[in-house]
């Protein structure tokens, strides 16, 4: 099997506040291959975002530490490169899509401006007349009305829909090899959702970019993505291929988050909802995070945390109920 | 009780801050010495006695004498006493006046708030010192007018503060409950809305005493402060001055005194500052 | 931008007549009789009485205040001292506060900004500290005594600088540091706080996350969006450095409007004092107006919906 494009290997991360240590990640290892879409679903809370950020390298530290683990990208462990060789890599090799379009773009700066940007950055000796096109060309590719006067408009006096594909146009600028998009369609009305989706799924089939996409939306995995891996408190539950996971769950969470029984009277994609509350990430159990709202637990559990294992081809579990058998 | 566990928080946040806590140690030791001023000062400040005149610092005298040759450290002493006369009184006007009208505009709104809030724009076009200086001018320049004129100029920035507050704390459900079961209006912003607006009144409070002090000081230097021989330490630096290149310390200790209460006012304003506003704090 | 400009000027007529009836009722202020008390106590009788014609007090009080707001205008209204119209009088004296005010409005903004940019940068380290305290101490310091601090210091034992007056840009450095501390602590203050305010938001994330370095996610994206309520403080500090040069002006023997207004209250020349006080006051209204355009230029956000 070729190397994938991006590998992360045990990544663990920690917060340092005043009321004590936030372990947001613990040992996560997943990886990406070129060209392929990787959903991260899970809870609010559990521990996406940080994830993303620690790939991008925008953890802010203080208060935040990543205390062991690598991210492989291209084969090498971007963890270790110095800060201004990862800044070239940032919007070049990999390029971010945030939640909230609304207050991701700077108020003071047009949005033609802040695509620009992008570009000027990674390819500075470019021309005014090239950079305008490349800015058109990109609006247009995301399709945003009159691109021409567009350009020259300040973020406050668009919709939240317009601004997220001018997140998209400048992600895009300067064709990255892997694009995170976290939870792209949150903050939108409902009409609006399907668009940017649609949208995302055309670009990367254009453009051929691997994607780790983020959301807390089932529907919207099972709909984008090729593997899917599933995140409770800051551990990876379980990875595998869209299909498997919806056909045949194999962690308890997961089965609870499908929800056992279909019901008509709520929206299908979304989360269903498990009895139990999340563990609290500054004083975790010792076991299995997860054994308190688990109906499977076995004693084990109460003991010792279970390891991401393969189980099947392409499918691993962390659960002990699977695994010891 | 929830209330009592945050006021706590708070005071715990504020120990913690270094700034503050120095500040802290300032203000309370001024308020001492103020407070005991009799008992503490070697001597009577007004106690002439030519012969020591500008006599140099001494074990009698740890701060020397001034050209009347009296004891400079009662001087200061007593200075303290005057200093925070003038500080509670006209901070006390403000604070009585400037709530009430802030509370007054911001609870009814309309044309009243309009009304009050231009008056306090006309105030506030008088930068700094200057209405200060020209209401002491011409009332006289003596103790109590100048409580007085300082008081008035810092009537606008409680009025501003307290409005600000009460608009904001007026729309929470608890003060509509209040007026759904017919609580007169009196009623209503003094039980609710101003206990839940005093966090910044108070802040505002301790800074106000740093400016106050500092205009009391500058008028004082101008000669338009409290009159001679009563101990004060902006006149004490403005006589001092003459003798600047002879006797530099009897202009130099009582505007180290100033600055130091000063800074202690604003240290504890500003610590609290960061304590009681969260937003800053991850 | 233009109805923007025209109804903030809209909203300052109020405050204009408040202002000019505010100087004009400080004079009614005193106990007794305002022209015995321009005249002087040992002046004779028909001196008061001329007096109290020539200013019109013999009038009801609002044909007065038109008299006197005319006469701010014609020049009618004259200084007791100098037998010229007050406005002649306080015209060059307030260029020179002029020369000093911005003089030390620059200090203060360099230095109050780079302060708090780079305590807002190196939040918690010691620069932030320093700063914090060294702002804390430049609010605190009364501007006579650290004047007569560093006079001490620069023209009495180094005899760097003069010691006082106006002529070469050596006189102005001292008046202008020492008018500049106060305002550069508040706007370090000011600069810091909102910075750190900005750097929390999600565009600054964004700015990171395209490559940019350190430096320009500082400079160009987040200063900028600090700067925008800082421009509001420069505006009132402005003001506050006006009246401050009565304090240091005083101290420094500067010949502007503040050491005029002192010596003028001193000699009993109120008509100066009023013009004087409705100069000040209608300059600090108008860069506060200034400081509201700008602000608008700033914020797109205004531009469009203010
Ligand atoms: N800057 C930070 N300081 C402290 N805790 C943080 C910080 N950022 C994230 N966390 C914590 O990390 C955990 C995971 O957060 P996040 O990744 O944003 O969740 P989500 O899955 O909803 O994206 C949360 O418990 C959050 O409180
Ligand atoms: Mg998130």
């Amino acid at each position: 099997m070729k190397t994938p494009l991006l590998s992360v290997r045990g990544l663990t991360a920690h917060f340092h506040t005043e009321a004590g240590i936030v372990k947001a990640l613990e040992d996560i290892s997943f990886s990406i291959a070129a060209g392929e879409v990787l959903g991260l679903v899970g809870e609010t809370g559990c521990g996406k975002s940080v994830t993303a950020s620690c790939i991008m390298r925008l953890i802010p530290m203080p208060p935040g530490r990543i205390v062991s683990g690598e991210i492989l990208f291209d084969g090498r462990n971007i963890l270790a490169l110095p800060d201004d060789e990862m800044r070239r890599m940032r919007g070049h090799d990999m390029a971010m899509i945030f939640q909230d379009p609304m207050s991701s773009l700077n108020p003071v700066f047009t949005t033609g401006y802040q695509v620009g940007e992008a570009i000027v950055t990674h390819e500075p000796q470019i021309s005014r007349k090239t950079l305008l096109g490349r800015v058109l060309d990109l609006f247009r590719k995301v399709n945003i009305a009159d691109p021409e006067t567009s350009v020259n408009r300040y973020p406050h006096m668009m919709s939240g829909g317009m601004k997220q594909r001018v997140m998209i146009a400048m992600a895009l600028s300067c064709g990255p090899k892997l694009l995170i998009a976290d939870e792209p369609t949150t903050a939108l009305d409902v009409s609006i959702q399907a668009q940017i989706l649609t949208l995302i799924r055309r670009l990367r089939r254009e453009e051929g970019s691997s994607v780790l996409l983020i959301s807390h939306d089932l529907g919207v995995i099972a709909s984008m993505a090729d593997r899917v891996a599933v995140m409770y408190a800051g551990s990876i539950a379980e990875i595998s291929r869209v299909k498997d996971l919806f056909d045949a769950p194999q962690h308890p969470y997961t089965k609870g988050l499908l929800g056992a029984i279909p019901r008509l009277d709520r929206d299908q994609g979304r989360l269903a909802v498990i009895a139990g509350t999340l563990p609290n990430l500054m004083d975790l159990p010792r076991g299995c995070k997860f054994r308190e709202r688990c109906a499977e637990a076995l004693p084990v559990c109460a003991e010792e945390r279970p390891a991401l294992t393969e189980i099947r081809h392409g499918h691993e579990v962390a659960c002990h109920a699977r695994t010891r058998r | 009780m929830a209330s009592r566990s945050q006021g706590s928080l708070v005071v715990r946040r504020i120990l913690r801050n270094p700034v503050a806590v120095v500040g802290l140690v300032i203000v309370l030791s001024y308020l001492f010495v103020a407070a005991f001023a009799p008992r503490i000062a070697p001597f009577d400040p007004n106690e002439q006695d030519l012969s020591k005149s500008f006599a140099p610092m001494s074990a009698e005298h740890p701060f020397g004498c001034d050209e009347f040759g009296r004891d400079l450290l009662s001087r200061i002493i007593f200075g303290a006493r005057t200093s925070l006369i003038i500080q509670i009184f006209s901070v006390c006007i403000a604070l009585v006046v400037g709530v009430f009208l802030g509370a007054l505009g911001g609870y009814f709104g309309g044309w009243l708030d309009e009304g009050i809030m231009r008056m306090m724009d006309i105030l506030l076009a008088f930068p700094g010192i200057l209405l200060a200086l020209a209401i002491v001018a011409m009332l006289g320049p003596d103790l109590r007018n100048l409580i007085i004129a300082i008081g008035i100029y810092s009537i606008p920035q409680f009025a501003r503060i307290t409005r600000g507050s009460v608009i904001s704390v007026k729309q929470n459900d608890y003060v509509t409950a209040a007026r759904a079961v017919g609580e007169t209006q009196a009623s209503i912003i003094l039980r609710y809305v101003l206990p839940n607006a005093i966090s910044p009144i108070i802040i505002q409070t301790t800074l106000r005493m740093a400016t106050v002090l500092l205009t009391a000081a500058g008028l004082g230097f101008l000669g338009l402060g409290v009159q001679p021989p009563e101990p004060e330490w902006g006149t004490m630096l403005s006589n001092a001055r003459m003798y600047l290149r002879s006797a530099p310390m009897v202009a130099v200790i009582p505007g180290l005194s100033i600055m130091l209460v000063v800074l202690g006012f604003n240290f504890f304003g500003d610590g609290s500052q960061d304590a009681l506003n969260p937003r800053l704090k991850e | 931008m233009g109805r923007f400009i025209l109804r903030r000027l809209a909203m300052l007529i109020p405050v204009l007549v408040g202002v000019s009836l505010v100087a004009f009722l400080i004079l009614h202020l005193a106990p007794g009789d305002p022209a015995r008390l321009m005249a002087g106590i040992d002046a004779s009788q028909e001196d008061v009485e001329m007096l109290r014609h020539k200013f019109g007090l013999d009038r009801p009080l609002p044909a007065q205040y038109a008299m006197f707001v005319r006469g701010l205008f014609t020049g009618e209204l004259m200084s007791l001292r100098y037998e010229s119209p007050a406005m002649e009088v306080i015209l060059p004296r307030l260029k020179n506060t002029l020369v000093l005010a911005c003089a030390s409005i620059v200090v203060a903004v360099v230095l109050g900004v780079s302060a708090g940019v780079l305590s807002a940068t190196h939040r918690r380290s010691w620069v932030d500290y320093a700063a914090t305290v060294l702002s804390l101490f430049g609010i605190s310091m009364p501007v006579f005594w650290w004047g007569l601090l560093l006079m001490l210091l620069f023209s009495v034992k180094l005899m760097w600088l003069p010691s006082g007056g106006m002529g070469t840009i050596r006189h102005i450095i001292l008046p202008a540091l020492v008018l500049g501390t106060a305002s550069t602590g508040i706007i370090a203050r000011m600069t810091r706080s909102s910075m750190l305010d900005v750097l929390r938001q999600d565009y600054i994330t964004t700015a990171t996350a395209k490559g940019l370095t350190r430096q320009l996610v500082v400079n160009r994206h987040a200063l900028r969006n600090a700067l925008i309520p800082t421009v509001t403080v420069v505006g009132l500090q402005f003001g506050q450095l006006l009246a401050g040069a009565v304090l240091t002006e005083t101290v420094f023997t500067w010949p502007g409007i503040g050491r005029l207004l002192v010596s003028s209250i001193l000699a009993r020349d109120l008509p100066v004092v009023q013009a004087t006080l409705v100069i000040v006051a209608l300059f600090f209204v108008f860069v506060n107006l200034a400081v509201d355009i700008l602000y608008a230029i700033l914020d797109p956000r205004i531009r469009y919906h203010g």
